[in-house]
């Protein structure tokens, strides 16, 4: 009996076994090139042809002789980020440098658990337990000479706290040890944190100090000689009561710290590294009183369900009967503190009244409202600003700033260049909003010596970059006649202040220096039809400028617009011509007309084609190589017979298949990409095992994990730098990093907008200005794809919340669209030539992104002169269909099993021609992006890519036939040890 | 009600655990068809053979052919659970790095409990005998 039992026990475990491993290897198969990578293994080889002349295969290098020089190159640029990237916010009563040796105690949770990245992705890997590789505060303090108290860390270990606790989770200072402090009492160093990620927004209030930190920094303030507190945040936290605190002597900030941040911190306490940093978004008294979160979020149509019913079977996406309305317009961040500040020095549009007031109960004031300005940021030492010169000649503006270090510290010094644009009577009566200033260039000094350290800064700018976009009358770009004023200042409001003294201005808050602003007048209204970019105004690093085309810059999203498709005044617009009247009070309430539900379900305007009828052009019995297409201009005719070639299945595999990489195409000798994510924090992908990693860069580590590439601070840590040619170095090394992770594409740099401290992604976008996203996009951009690396700047466009983010629409009008949310990618397209975009989830008015031909066609490709190709971010949900693909987007990250499998086969391609066409130029765009690109490292004209199997696919081949012959010896086992006749006999039994 | 109790009075260890994953199967069954419906999508497979499961499992508990039973029942469960696998790796790969895009929702939880539960008893049900005097055979 007990063998009866057993063989069906067996049987069964090997049944199922069998079964999930059915499944396993199913996916195992989908994601061949994920465990490929993960693994070092292949399943391509590249043969050689005996005959063939020993050629130079490898078109792109690698810069680094070993995998020790690139990771000493790699932690020296991490190193200078945080060095750089930190934020002196407040330093009082000499608290910092703190004295040599000092004895410190940490304190918060987020000291002992702090935030690496963001709590999503690559960033949130890094936020893990890797203290082997990520400084921890106590380590770099220690480093730095300061004693820490142990005790007190070792409490706040024994807690161990998430590092994504909410700021409520703060230990209770009854709790500590207390008695702990009175020897480590020279300093004690409050560590506050915030971290968000990807799906979901942070909940209100979350940017406020608790009740639970308030009562820490009390207990603190009690106990220790002095008391820093640290923000470890992407977004600013309010912290007014921190500010007006004369007990605590010094606040600094900090996004993800990546893995050395806290060695910089540590660095910065002991003065070896005087902070050079800036802030990238504006830290104002109250978390919630910018005029964009006033529309934050996402409502639902009044008829929901009527579009619910409308769609068609790919739906409109989880959160496709909702929108949200950027009323703040223009007026983002620092954009509309600033403009409405000037308003009040000017006694216009309305702006001191209540609306709007945070911190007050009457009128609007500046200094209650914002603590800290955007491009704000101490320094040890006292640098002097000098506008030497401007001049505007051939759509350039040329700027000399010299920098004087006449303090007593050696330090580099962030230069800032504004500009204020005349906010004209035609602005007015057309709807043009201006902000009273906005960034223009950032440079940063070397270190410059105490006492005498100068040097002078030289920035070059376009007219074009200051001009405005008038979406109602000229429908295109323009630059009033008027007076304007350049401007430099540490952060945005000195620079307003300057301006305003060099117009003469009183009742400022601060006075300005008339001397640090210089006018330019414009004698005539012109608009930039005929306008021509060149190597002699912006240009990145490595001297790219923005591109020329023929398009005409024209209105394009009109469709965006809610006053546009339900009349005027449907959404409230923020003007400054009238802050009391027009500030945002929410989302509008609409219902969606006939028009948008056919936009929203997208289903009832895909117009099929004809049947294919050229057989020609797929699957030509040809002998031709991508190779040969490597330098060939994308129109070359040559690339039609490369594209005759293709099979049809090949041709679905490479725009719809493999996730976001390229499938291999044997018959072009093409082996495919392996890309992935890689905004910020750097490569999503580990190291492969079969690198040898074996290094001692890091002092006392032997060796380097397979996360190792994570190691970058978050996107907001490296804009804070205001370091042009850092951030394109910082591009170079993550190229490099490629190389060794072995990618082809890195999907970054995250260029959304910090629309409001709230979004869940801030930690992957650089800052609310979009004139630093458009600078620094660039030089990422350039740095990355100097050496054969593609960047995938993403998340095209609008995708500044993660509230509903798949299928919500936003409405926006274009000059807000055009000057805020756009003109943050396009320096790193149009400027830099990004060779891939990815689109977001979200819809532009009521179209899904991925079916924009104005975004993709008109604006990306027409427009900015973009010949890479677009890839959807991750289309989990079917409203991201297959046929998206004849509406301009290239390519579907498809996970495996969620491919469009019903819309994308051999068939339905060859009975729709414009799908099949679309399909081809998708094809076109990608082999051409590659074939330039160090995807062909390696292949030469003669080589052949052979397909192999990799060990691993064969050990679970093996697998499953074994367990596959078990189960069949356990059925024979069970048949055979089967007693019929006792069955039998039982059986009468019962009867 | 004295046939029920007649029949259940004949029934051993192995029995229940079948049952027991006959009823798992069924919630893992109403929670998948629940929690499918998220942005990582519904397959239609793993309802089917859960169904086909749930049915074999219910023929085999009243009569325990060539005692297969449980090889039968996990023939189908087994791969309706390589299927959700094969089409859920993603969402906890997403769960586990967080950087899903819906959060593990309680039906998806129930599901997974399920699944792991169904697995678990029918293996084990496997070991036991279904029908009392069985051992003596």
């Amino acid at each position: 009996m007990l063998l009866k039992r057993l063989s069906r026990g067996l049987t069964t475990v090997f049944t199922a076994v069998f079964a999930v491993m059915i499944g396993l290897t199913a996916l195992a198969s989908q994601a061949e090139a994920d465990i490929n990578q993960m693994l070092g293994t292949s399943s391509y080889e590249i043969v050689k042809s005996e005959n063939e002349e020993e050629a130079d295969t490898e078109y792109y290098k690698k810069k680094t002789a070993s995998m020790d020089a690139f990771m000493r190159q790699k932690l020296e640029i991490i190193e200078r980020i945080t060095d750089e990237g930190t934020v002196l916010l407040k330093n009082e009563s000499n608290t910092l440098p703190l004295n040599e040796g000092a004895s410190v105690t940490l304190f918060g949770k987020a000291s002992y658990k702090a935030v690496y990245g963001g709590s999503s992705g690559n960033a949130a890997i890094g936020n893990k337990d890797n203290d082997n590789i990520n400084y921890t505060f106590k380590r770099g303090l220690e480093e730095a000479g300061f004693k820490v108290n142990e005790t007190m860390w070792n409490f706040y270990a024994g807690k161990n706290v998430k590092y994504d606790a909410p700021p409520t989770a703060e230990i209770a200072a009854g709790e500590l040890p207390m008695s702990s402090v009175a020897s480590y009492k020279d300093a004690g160093i409050v560590v506050l944190s915030r971290v968000t990620g990807e799906g979901g927004d942070a909940v209100d209030g979350y940017y406020e100090l608790s009740s639970g930190e308030t009562a820490l920094i009390d207990a603190v303030k009690e106990a220790c000689d002095k008391v820093i507190v640290v923000i470890n945040s992407a977004s600013p936290v309010a912290i007014h009561s921190l500010k007006e605190d004369a007990k605590v002597g010094a606040i600094l900030q900090i996004g993800g710290l990546g893995a050395l941040g806290a060695k910089s911190i540590g660095k910065i306490l002991d003065g070896e590294i005087n902070p050079s940093g800036k802030l990238i978004d504006t830290y104002a008294a109250s978390s919630r009183s910018s005029a964009a979160y006033q529309a934050a979020g996402t409502t639902a149509y009044e008829n929901a369900s009527e579009i619910t019913a409308a769609a068609g079977s790919i739906g409109v996406g989880a959160g496709g009967t909702k929108y949200t309305t950027f009323n703040e317009g223009i007026y983002v961040g620092y954009k509309y503190y600033e403009t409405r500040y000037e308003d009040c020095v000017l006694g216009a549009g309305c702006a001191s009244s209540s609306v709007g007031t945070f911190m007050g109960e009457s009128a609007w004031e500046y200094a209650k409202e914002v603590d800290y300005p955007f491009g704000f940021g101490l320094s040890y030492t006292n640098f002097e600003e000098k506008l030497l010169s401007l001049e505007v000649k051939n759509n350039v503006v040329t700027a000399s700033v010299q920098v004087t270090n006449k303090g007593t510290q050696a330090g580099k010094h962030a230069v800032q260049l504004y500009v204020q644009s005349p906010y004209t009577d035609y602005d007015k009566a057309n709807g043009v909003e201006k902000s009273a200033i906005q960034l223009l260039d950032v440079a940063k000094t070397g270190t410059l010596a105490a006492g005498t350290g100068s040097e002078i800064v030289t920035f070059k700018t376009e007219l074009y970059n200051f001009a405005s976009y008038d979406y109602k009358k000229q429908k295109g770009w323009i630059l009033d006649d008027g007076d304007y004023y350049f401007a430099v200042g540490n952060g945005a409001h000195e620079a307003l202040n300057n301006v305003l003294a060099a117009k003469g201005k009183s009742g400022t808050d601060k006075e300005g220096n008339a001397d640090l602003a210089k006018l330019w007048h414009n004698s005539a209204f012109r608009t930039f039809d005929d306008y021509e970019f060149t190597g002699d105004g912006f240009t990145t690093q490595n001297g790219l400028f923005h591109n020329n085309t023929e398009a005409e810059k024209t209105n394009r999203l009109d469709k965006a617009n809610l006053n546009s498709l339900l009349g005027e005044g449907t959404a409230k617009q923020l003007s400054r011509s009238d802050w009391n009247g027009t500030f945002p009070t929410g989302i509008t309430a609409v219902s969606a007309n006939k028009g948008m539900i056919d936009d929203i379900t997208f289903e009832p305007n895909y117009v099929k084609g004809e049947p294919v009828s050229d057989k020609g052009r797929y699957g030509a019995d040809t002998a031709y190589n991508l190779l040969m297409a490597k330098g060939l201009d994308y129109d070359d005719e040559f690339w039609d017979l490369i594209l005759n070639q293709l099979m049809v299945e090949e041709m679905i595999a490479t725009v719809g298949k493999n996730f976001g990489a390229i499938s291999p195409i044997l018959g072009l000798n093409f082996v495919g990409t392996n890309d992935n994510d890689g905004v910020g924090s750097g490569p999503c992908v580990g190291y492969p095992t079969t690198l040898d990693t074996g290094s001692t860069v890091i002092e006392g580590e032997a060796k380097y994990s397979a996360i190792e590439p994570r190691m970058y601070p978050s996107e907001t840590v490296e804009a804070a730098t205001f370091n042009r040619k850092l951030i394109y170095e910082l591009g170079e090394i993550m190229s490099e990093d490629c190389f060794y992770t072995g990618m082809t594409t890195l999907w970054g740099p995250g260029l959304n907008m910090h629309r409001h401290p709230y979004a869940g992604r801030n930690f992957e976008y650089f800052s609310e200005d979009s004139a630093l996203t458009y600078i620094l996009g660039a030089e990422v951009t350039a740095g990355l794809q100097a050496n054969g690396v593609i960047a995938g700047p993403k998340h095209f466009a609008f995708n500044d919340q993660e509230t509903d983010r798949y299928g919500y629409g936003v409405f926006v009008n274009e000059q807000a669209a055009r000057e805020h949310s756009l003109r943050g990618f396009e320096g790193s397209v149009a400027v830099a030539k990004a060779k891939n975009v990815m689109t977001s989830l979200n819809r532009i008015g009521c179209e899904w992104v991925g079916v924009s031909r104005a975004l993709q066609d008109g604006i990306l490709r027409e427009e900015w002169g973009f010949d890479g190709y677009t890839i959807t971010d991750n289309a989990l949900e079917p409203y991201m269909c297959g046929r998206a693909i004849a509406h301009g987007t290239d390519k579907l990250m498809l996970l495996p099993g969620n491919e469009r499998n019903s819309e994308l086969n051999k068939e339905a391609l060859l009975a729709d021609s414009n799908l099949f066409e679309a399909v081809r130029t998708s094809c076109h765009r990608i082999l051409y992006v590659y074939v330039n690109s160090k995807a062909m490292n390696g292949i030469s004209a003669n080589t052949l890519i052979k397909k192999i199997t990799p060990w691993w696919k064969t050990a679970i081949i093996n697998i499953d036939v074994i367990l596959g012959c078990l189960v069949a010896v356990g059925i024979v086992g069970c048949i055979a040890t089967y007693d019929v006749k006792n069955d039998k006999n039982k059986e009468a039994a019962h009867e | 009600m004295n046939k029920i109790k007649e029949f259940l009075g004949t029934k051993s260890v192995g029995f229940y655990l079948q049952a027991a994953t006959i009823l798992l199967a069924i919630v893992g069954l109403v929670s998948y068809s629940v929690a499918g419906t998220d942005s990582y999508g519904f397959v239609a497979g793993v309802d089917v053979l859960l169904v086909f499961g749930i049915a074999a499992g219910v023929v085999f508990s009243y009569k325990d052919f060539f005692r297969a039973g449980p090889i039968v029942v996990m023939a189908f469960l087994g791969s309706a659970i390589g299927l959700f696998l094969f089409s859920r790796f993603m969402y906890y790969s997403h769960q586990f790095y967080g950087i899903a895009s819906d959060p593990m929702s309680g039906a998806m939880i129930a599901t997974t409990i399920a699944f792991v539960g169904m697995l678990v008893c029918n293996v084990v049900s496997a070991f036991f005998p279904w029908e009392k005097g069985e051992n003596k055979q």
